[in-house]
């Protein structure tokens, strides 16, 4: 028996060094950067990290300030921008983000990229009054549905993001779940690689946060109304929105969009071009010709708005 | 629970370690283990169905102590019928019994009588048709004295549960299985070593061959309207190769999880692909079942021994029971049928028996003689799997005659070539070890290195080319 356990703990070492080689070699998984929390509660990457997508297709950076993407060569003339996955846009390449979009259709801005996947709507509230300082003449937050619903603790309570809770009136910090397991998991990339593909939990991609689709979406009930409408009042009440955009993507919720009218919100509602396809096909993010197709219409309401 | 399932590779570790570490110093307590655990194992499928396989237990066993008090031959023969007729009751009416009313009411409406009969919605046990078959056996043998019967009833919970073969097979014989219930198993390395090699193996054909073949079968004969003829033949050669990675993986997991745990099963697969006639694939395909049948149904029913009319009826009838034991649609009975129809020659020339060494023994290669019959062979296997896979005989009909309409104005379907190199791996791997128990049984005699880099590519495979994960197909019969 011992020779038995022996040879099987060995050939498990080896097996574990051999898939770890293949896992690298092959980058069958894509790189993961690890995240920090700043001074002002926010969730953000730890400042210049580079790795690579799945299959090494190309990389992703961490700019010095915590956020993927590069900075913007000057601060003057500045525009925000602040979403989640869709913004972060790890799966792309560095020439399709978004900054690289609008800086190629309006060039006299300068663009400023500060994304986070699994951000919610209060989240990204918490973003652009943290980028206040850098006094952008616009700031643009793009969200989704499911980013307003999340950000309410109340309709769904969420302990890895900032969140609003309306009976105390007051934000919920984000904490990050689990560090040292996630940066073990991470760089042992084998290890990794079998936690995605045979998890208990149902398949899911662990960079971005999964995305409900508007068709498949339940319909929002009362009480959840209630409580955005109490988390959009708050957000007036307490952020300044003068120079915010919220930048919806295709295909929103009529009666979000319809408490963000009543209560004055800036908006853009993105249409998508049914001739060109936005999406990948089996990731609901943005391809680079949906980051461009975004990019034209938001530039065409930066210039009318200007 | 599946074999090629993450609860399993939690599920299999743990028992083996409680077995082998806390609960090895008494057999009772190994045995007692083994029926918690397969219990658990079938459990995890439906628990409620677990009633089915204790109360089956319980028959059996309280019949086998009647049989061996009672000497009146009357009496006996009562209690083996009473014993048949349970079994083979819950097995009428969890899986034939919707099967027979639609069919009665087809008859009748055929006939120009509509009745309107109540079917029910009943879900079929896994793997009913299995342990029925083997606690059956243990009656029959009991009744014939060819067994003791025995008086430890937890072994003989063991003996009908024992998980690796449970919900697939092979349908032991008590003769076979339940004395290595009494003895004392003691590790044995090299038979540890071997077992882990068919687990890999049977992973590798079902993960990789069958699960892969099984997507594109689905599609083709699910969508054989619009395919052309060179898709569908493609659609029937890759049912033929899902069902035998699918079965024969089972059936090598299986035998070697029970070799982990000290216990030897009988091979339930010989090659059967390489056959070179009928009579030689029915001695290479699922064998536990074919000698089943032979020894408690062909032998009782005269077998061969009273001349060429007899032989032929009760060859039919085996082929016609073995298809209608497989599920209740007329699709199995047809195939059993057919499979009859291609034995018959072999059987009136006396023929059936002339294939019964290895095919190119000691050799490369085969010869020309031996490639055809081997061709031949596959072809008629290969036509018969279509009934079998079809979901009704029109369903069967259609696809075979798609096959010479759609060669014009058809499309075809776009496989990737991955899944032709990887099956063409395989058939060469199965081809060199066609004459052991398993394709890669004689590993050992190449160097430790070598052997370990084999088994890592073999596991980079499964990692790579997995396919969808798909429920065996014979926990279905």
């Amino acid at each position: 028996m011992s020779s038995f356990i022996k040879n099987i703990v060995l050939f498990c070492i080896v097996g574990l060094f051999f898939g770890e080689v293949i896992c690298r070699l092959a980058y069958v998984t894509s790189d993961i950067p690890s995240r920090i929390i700043d001074s002002n509660s926010i969730q953000k990457y730890n400042p210049n990290q580079k790795g690579h997508w799945t299959g090494g297709t190309h990389t992703w950076i961490i700019n010095e300030d915590g956020w993927p993407g590069h900075l913007p060569k000057s601060k003057e003339n500045l525009i925000t921008i602040i979403g989640d996955s869709y913004i972060e846009n790890f799966m792309n390449p560095d020439s399709c983000h978004q900054s690289n979009f609008l800086d190629k259709f309006s060039p006299s801005f300068n663009y400023y990229e500060a994304s986070r996947s699994g951000i919610s709507f209060i989240g990204a509230m918490e973003i652009a009054a943290s980028l206040d300082s850098l006094n952008p003449i616009h700031q643009l937050i793009y969200v989704h549905d499911a980013d307003f619903t999340e950000s309410s603790s109340i309709i769904h309570k969420m302990g890895d993001i900032t969140q609003f809770n309306s009976k105390t009136n007051s934000i919920i910090p984000g904490k990050l779940n689990s560090p040292l397991v996630k940066k073990f998991l991470y760089n042992w990339k084998f290890i990794y690689y079998l936690y995605i593909n045979y998890s208990f939990t149902k398949k899911e991609n662990t960079t971005t946060k999964p995305e409900v689709q508007v068709s498949d979406k339940p319909k929002l009930t009362e009480e959840q109304i209630t409580e955005l409408t109490k988390l959009l009042t708050y957000s007036k009440n307490n952020y300044d929105h003068k120079n915010i955009t919220l930048v919806f993507r295709p295909n929103a919720d009529p009666k979000i969009i319809t408490i963000l009218k009543d209560l004055n919100f800036n908006m853009l509602l993105l249409k998508d071009n049914k001739q060109k396809e936005w999406s990948f096909k089996h990731d609901p993010h943005w391809t680079c010709i949906g980051h461009e197709e975004a990019a034209k219409q938001i530039s065409n309401y930066i210039l009318n708005s200007k | 629970m599946l074999f090629n399932s993450l609860d399993f590779a939690i599920f299999l570790p743990v028992t083996f370690v409680l077995y082998w570490f806390i609960f090895q110093k008494k057999i009772r307590l190994q045995n007692l283990l083994i029926v918690c655990a397969s219990y658990l194992f079938y459990g995890w499928w439906d628990w409620r169905f677990l009633t089915l396989i204790i109360f089956s237990t319980l028959v059996d066993y309280t019949i086998g102590s009647l049989l061996k008090e009672e000497q009146v031959a009357l009496k006996r023969k009562i209690y083996l019928w009473i014993s048949i007729t349970i079994n083979l009751g819950f097995l009428g009416f969890f899986k034939y019994y919707n099967f027979f009313i639609e069919s009665f009411t087809e008859a009748f409406l055929f006939l120009g009588k509509e009745i309107k009969p109540n079917t029910l919605n009943i879900i079929l046990p896994v793997g009913i048709s299995f342990y029925t078959f083997q606690t059956l056996s243990y009656t029959i043998d009991v009744y014939k004295k060819k067994l003791e019967p025995t008086t430890d009833f937890i072994a003989f919970a063991a003996f009908v549960s024992f998980f690796p073969q449970l919900v697939a097979g092979p349908i032991e014989r008590a003769t076979n299985l339940l004395p290595q219930f009494y003895t004392k198993r003691k590790f044995d390395y090299s038979l540890a070593i071997l077992g882990l090699r068919q687990i890999l193996w049977g992973l590798f054909k079902k993960v990789i061959i069958a699960d892969n073949c099984a997507k594109y079968a689905n599609i083709i004969f699910n969508n054989y309207e619009i395919y052309d003829t060179s898709t569908l033949i493609l659609g029937a050669l890759f049912f033929t190769f899902q069902i035998y990675g699918d079965f024969s993986g089972y059936s090598d997991i299986a035998i070697g999880t029970s070799r982990l745990f000290g216990f030897n099963l009988m091979q339930n697969f010989a090659f059967p692909y390489f056959s070179r006639d009928i009579a030689e694939f029915w001695r290479r395909w699922h064998i536990s079942l074919s000698t089943w049948f032979r020894d408690y149904l062909y032998i009782p029913l005269g077998g061969s021994k009273g001349g060429m009319k007899m032989k032929i009826r009760n060859t039919f009838i085996i082929f016609l029971v073995s298809g209608f034991w497989h599920g209740a649609n007329w699709t199995f009975v047809f195939w059993g049928f057919l499979n009859a129809l291609y034995f018959l020659p072999l059987l009136l020339r006396s023929k059936n028996r002339v294939n019964t060494n290895i095919v190119a023994e000691g050799k490369w290669l085969p010869n020309l003689k031996e490639t055809i019959q081997m061709l031949f062979t596959f072809s008629l296997t290969v036509f018969a799997w279509i009934f079998f896979r079809a979901d009704s005989i029109t369903h069967a009909y259609n696809y075979i005659s798609s096959i010479f309409i759609n060669y014009i104005n058809a499309i075809s379907l776009s496989i990737p070539n991955e899944i032709f190199y990887l099956i063409t791996l395989f058939l060469v791997i199965e081809w060199l070890g066609r004459s052991s128990k398993f394709a890669i049984e004689k590993l050992q005699f190449i160097p430790k290195i070598l052997r370990w880099m084999f088994y890592l590519a073999l596991i980079l495979l499964l990692f790579m080319f997995a396919g969808e994960e798909q429920e065996f197909i014979y926990f279905q019969f």
